[in-house]
């Protein structure tokens, strides 16, 4: 008799609990609802496996229609390539699980992006990024035979996406071993293939530049650390942690070329990065 | 007493059934006047249909919706596969303009649209949270119906789209390839009859040889060669014998030829899942956009994922005329 009782209670008690779950998912479903029907926001969503995951993407597609919003206004369409700054703080996200995904919808108050002060350049505030692909640190000069006679280990890119300012303090940017400009010694084409690899964001885009340019039989090969037929032959891009592009590396035995900031560098001071190898068709 | 009583509650139970397939489908953005109001009903109408033919077990009812023939045709082609199920009641979307090379709007779409998938047996393979997109034509007609590819796919094409200034025509072709994947889950032979050129060329790897040295396993693939047909007879083979086919593609890039605009190569990983076999490889296609409205592929080339990168084909491995 008490067993059957405390089992009524327990089913009462998880009934309450399920239909509280499901009135709150509503009410949230409600909001993202009545946010979207207000012309006062600008907003995206997306739903994927993780929470991270859907906040990734979200964020992006916020960050399109920030653009399209800035493009749209013609007193600011000469600057194209802005982002609110800041737009992190100014944001706000809403999530819910969508059966076993989880939804994040992120929307922005359109009065926080129109004064042009409020503007900064993508580039200093690009967000969190993805780590898409699985990569393989950058060898050091002195492990250049190791880099052609191993396999390779390849590094899951399993690790959530950090924040900026928890990479600059983790593992600071390493400075160039001189600080005086050099001359740009390539043929006017590879500067231009050089400088349009640099605006990749990520390791994705960077990959599908080089496809692009291979496919115009300007790249001649490409890949991971472990299958470069000549460390000093190469160009090399190196990534942060994030999976963002830091820069490219000229061809050199000890003295290369840092080509974002046009001055010397070397290899060995972006050991233990991830990063890919190119070279260009003669 | 008991009899109007029973009836009553029949009649609230039933009421109460409708009322959950119920779905409401409204534009945020994109769109203004009587072609989004003309749209949101077609989109309302043809949602609520979708959960009432689920709730039912019945067909879809398209009566009252502005709907393409081919879309309804694509429609029941899934339907017979796999019935699904819009997941919310009240969808507000942003509207996506559709543009032609010279920039006039030649349709529109409406995207994450979710639904679950709710499998007739256990032969189906693939996630049961899916999202579609619709698209319309400039009258506010629906004109076709897709399971949609990754969201993430979607947003990297888009952001290179924007940068390249190519944005347009990169909607168009992820388009055309979400038809592509969406013919071969819905055995739809005929749309593969009208894709690909009649001179295209397919190629189809094979690992025939791996060596383990010790740098690194090493595989050696024999490529065979096909014609339209060929490819063609061997899929209606494969689509006869199997009750479910899943395909996914993953990792999209799109190059565009320098020197003919109109060509475009996109490389893609494709995984195969049928109940008794699956494989995940690298597929190839040359898509040429001369005609942008019927685009045709001229070249569709699968390679095992084992290959180098440097291995993959590319628009530089193929001579177009």
């Amino acid at each position: 008799m008490r067993t059957k009782s405390i089992k009524k209670v327990l089913l009462l008690g998880l009934s309450l609990l399920l239909a509280t779950v499901a009135v709150a998912q509503q009410t949230t479903s409600k909001e993202i609802n009545k946010i979207k029907r207000s012309t006062s926001y600008l907003y995206a969503e997306a739903t994927m496996e993780t929470e991270q995951d859907a906040y990734d993407v979200a964020y992006e597609l916020l960050v399109q229609q920030i653009d399209e919003y800035i493009a749209s206004k013609r007193k600011l369409s000469k600057a194209p390539n802005v982002l609110v700054k800041d737009l992190k703080s100014k944001s706000d996200s809403l999530t819910m699980m969508r059966g076993e995904m989880h939804r994040v919808f992120i929307y922005v108050k359109k009065s926080d992006i129109e004064g042009v002060d409020n503007f900064v350049n993508l580039a200093l505030d690009d967000g969190p990024q993805v780590v898409e692909d699985a990569v393989v640190e950058v060898p050091a000069e002195d492990d250049k035979e190791a880099a052609e006679t191993s396999s390779g280990e390849v590094k899951e890119a399993a690790e959530p996406p950090v924040a900026k300012e928890e990479v600059a303090a983790e593992a600071p940017m390493p400075t160039p071993v001189a600080a005086e400009k050099v001359q740009n010694p390539l043929p006017t084409w590879q500067q231009e293939a050089v400088g349009q690899l640099l605006e990749s964001t990520d390791m994705a885009s960077f990959r599908a530049k080089l496809n692009r340019l291979k496919a115009e039989y300007k790249v001649k090969r490409f890949g991971t650390p472990d299958k470069c037929p000549s460390v000093a032959n190469s160009f090399w891009a190196i990534f942060d942690t994030g999976g963002r592009l830091v820069t490219i590396l000229g061809p050199g035995e000890n003295i290369r070329i840092d080509y974002r900031v046009m001055q010397h560098s070397s290899l060995d001071v972006y050991k233990g990065r991830t990063a890919l190898w190119f070279t260009f068709a003669k | 007493m008991k009899k109007i009583l029973l009836a009553f509650v029949m009649v609230l139970v039933v009421g109460a059934m409708q009322a959950q397939d119920e779905v409401l489908f409204e534009f945020s953005d994109g769109i203004e006047g009587a072609v989004k109001q003309t749209m949101e009903q077609n989109t309302s109408r043809l949602l609520t249909a979708i959960n009432r033919a689920q709730s039912t077990g019945k067909d879809i009812n398209y009566s009252g919706i502005g709907i393409d023939d081919l879309a309804s045709q694509s429609i029941g082609m899934m339907w017979n596969n796999v019935r699904f199920r819009v997941v919310d009641d009240d969808i507000v979307e942003h509207c996506l303009r559709i543009r032609a090379s010279n920039g006039r709007v030649i349709g529109y779409q409406a995207r994450n649209i979710a639904v679950v998938m709710k499998p007739i047996d256990d032969s189906y393979i693939g996630d049961l949270n899916q999202e579609i997109c619709i698209n319309y034509d400039p009258s506010g007609r629906i004109s076709d119906f897709n399971i949609t590819m990754g969201l993430q796919q979607y947003v990297r094409l888009m952001k290179e789209g924007e940068r390249l200034n190519d944005a347009d025509r990169r909607m168009q072709i992820l388009h055309w390839v979400e038809q592509f994947r969406n013919a071969y889950v819905q055995k739809d032979i005929n749309f593969m009859e009208d894709v690909f050129s009649d001179d295209a060329l397919i190629v189809t790897g094979k690992v025939v040889k791996r060596q383990h040295t010790d740098m690194r396993p090493i595989a050696k693939v024999e490529y065979t060669t096909q014609g339209k047909q060929q490819y063609l007879n061997g899929l209606r083979r494969v689509f006869r014998n199997n009750a479910y086919i899943n395909v996914k593609f993953d990792d999209i890039q799109i190059v565009r030829h320098g020197a003919k605009p109109n060509y475009y190569g996109v490389t893609l990983k494709q995984g195969w899942f049928t109940k008794n076999y699956s494989d995940e490889g690298i597929v190839f296609i040359v898509w040429d956009f001369t005609d942008e409205f019927s685009p045709k592929i001229m070249v569709r080339t699968w390679q095992p994922t084992v290959v180098e990168d440097d291995d993959v084909f590319t628009l530089s491995n193929f001579k177009l005329q």
